[in-house]
């Protein structure tokens, strides 16, 4: 059991995280949660958030998720194909996700204001009030967005 | 007036090797973006492969999934998404994807079926309004260097108007990267699901025994969180993003593989065309200067018998 389990943290781009790991805590609709070896079969929605990966050798990991699905899969048909041969593989599929370290907090800032800015900076006696609506929206997910960032990298959000 | 020719040829000749720099810059230009290309294919391999296996799951898992998983019997309004580039100069790339969307749709159109046109790629759209087709919805600008937004867009406003059930059936007709060598023209069902159980006529009978031998294959138990429907319900858009995302970037892989392919050929077509005209040319010449020297012979031949006299 010391082995850990398969970890693979995927995205649309990249291949985030593919190690095995001793635990992964994350938050799924239902609320905050936490994989170890031996968890049962579970298929998941992630709510954005924060997810941090113990690795079997090595520091935690920390990475900002925005949304996805969490799949553990305990059959034997996975064959064990994780990189140490291990019984459980899970595996955390995101649209969009970071690695802490990787993410760029002044970039992150600029964007949070400047989303800010835009949800703050609509005429709400516009008649066109779907178009704003569908703007403001997708101001209020980039402005989630980057406080989850700046979370993730330990950046205090002001 | 033989200089005329000479003269006419050697213009000819520089215009087709300045078209030729033009064409090797392109197929230059195309292999290095397959490279590019294929490698977003393969980093993409894991997530896409994930997604399928979580839908399959939770597919199994919900026994109430008919509208969302396997393919409907009659459908009356298809949507077809049509992916091509946004340029030209790539060989048969698009025409032979906008062929097979014709044939589809005109299948259809038999059957009775509405049939909507999604595009993507400004070839598409300009090669459907030029045929006074209605095109429901276009996309351009993202043949080139597709990014998961704009697979995002897309997948958007279909799952949008399916979920309103305003279409049966999302197909998608675009070339599928088998190898630098090898791109095919298929048509894939977007929604609902294909079956994932890979039974490929399951029907309502044979459902239940292949989701039992395969959940036995499973340990028996998943749990889901949220609840099954609702999971699905998450599920499915994300899904149909990642289908969509791979076959964009497909299409684009092989849109470069196409291109390059194209335009290896141009470039060796102008290294022919040159290599004649100049023989032309040379030949050209060589008649004028026999001429001359005719003219000249014949003008000194002339004054002979004076001068001997």
């Amino acid at each position: 059991m010391a082995d850990g389990f398969a970890l693979e943290v995927v995205t649309p781009d990249r291949l985030l995280v593919d190690a095995p790991a001793a635990a992964l805590v994350l938050r799924t609709t239902e609320g905050d949660m936490t994989v170890l070896d031996g968890h049962t079969s579970l298929v998941a929605a992630l709510v954005p958030g924060i997810v941090r990966v113990d690795p079997v050798e090595g520091e935690p990991v920390r990475l900002a998720v925005h949304g996805g699905f969490l799949q553990v899969d305990t059959s034997p048909a996975n064959g064990g194909d994780g990189p140490a041969g291990l019984a459980t593989k899970v595996t955390l599929l995101a649209g969009i996700a970071e690695l802490a370290d990787e993410i760029d907090v002044e970039r992150a800032r600029r964007a949070r204001e400047a989303a800010a800015e835009h949800i703050g900076g609509g005429h709400p006696d516009r008649s066109d009030d779907e178009k704003l609506s569908v703007e403001e929206e997708a101001a209020a997910g980039e402005l989630a967005r980057a406080e989850l960032r700046l979370e993730a990298a330990g950046a205090t959000p002001a | 007036m033989a200089g005329g020719t000479e003269r006419a040829l050697r213009r000819r000749i520089r215009t087709v090797q300045s078209t030729k720099k033009i064409t090797r810059a392109f197929e230059l230009i195309a292999a290095s973006q397959i490279v590019r290309a294929r490698s977003r294919i393969a980093a993409n391999r894991p997530f896409r492969d994930g997604m399928a296996s979580i839908v399959l799951e939770a597919a199994e898992g919900d026994p109430g999934a008919e509208k969302l998983i396997g393919t409907p019997e009659d459908p009356k309004h298809v949507a077809v998404v049509v992916v091509v580039g946004d340029r030209g100069l790539s060989g048969p790339y698009n025409s032979s994807v906008l062929r097979a969307t014709e044939a589809l749709a005109a299948e259809h159109s038999r059957r009775d079926a509405e049939v909507q046109l999604v595009t993507v790629g400004r070839k598409a759209v300009a090669y459907f309004r030029f045929r006074g087709r209605d095109v429901t919805e276009s996309f351009t600008g993202m043949s080139d260097r597709p990014s998961f937004a704009d697979a995002r867009r897309v997948a958007a406003e279909l799952w949008h108007r399916f979920d309103a059930d305003e279409l049966d059936l999302v197909q998608l007709v675009s070339t599928r990267f088998h190898s630098a060598g090898r791109q095919v023209v298929e048509c894939h069902q977007l929604l609902p699901l294909p079956d994932p159980t890979g039974a490929a006529e399951a029907t309502g009978e044979s459902r239940p025994a292949s989701e039992q031998s395969d959940a036995a294959g499973r340990g028996g138990y998943t749990e889901f969180e949220p609840d099954v429907e609702t999971l699905l319900a998450h599920l499915m858009p994300r899904a149909l993003e990642t289908e969509i995302f791979a076959a964009l970037l497909e299409a684009s892989a092989s849109e470069h593989a196409s291109r390059q392919r194209a335009m290896a050929a141009a470039t060796e077509n102008a290294d022919e065309l040159v290599l004649t005209l100049t023989r032309t040319m040379n030949r050209a010449r060589q008649d004028a200067i026999t001429t001359e020297i005719m003219e000249i012979v014949g003008g000194a031949e002339a004054l002979r018998p004076a001068k001997g006299a």
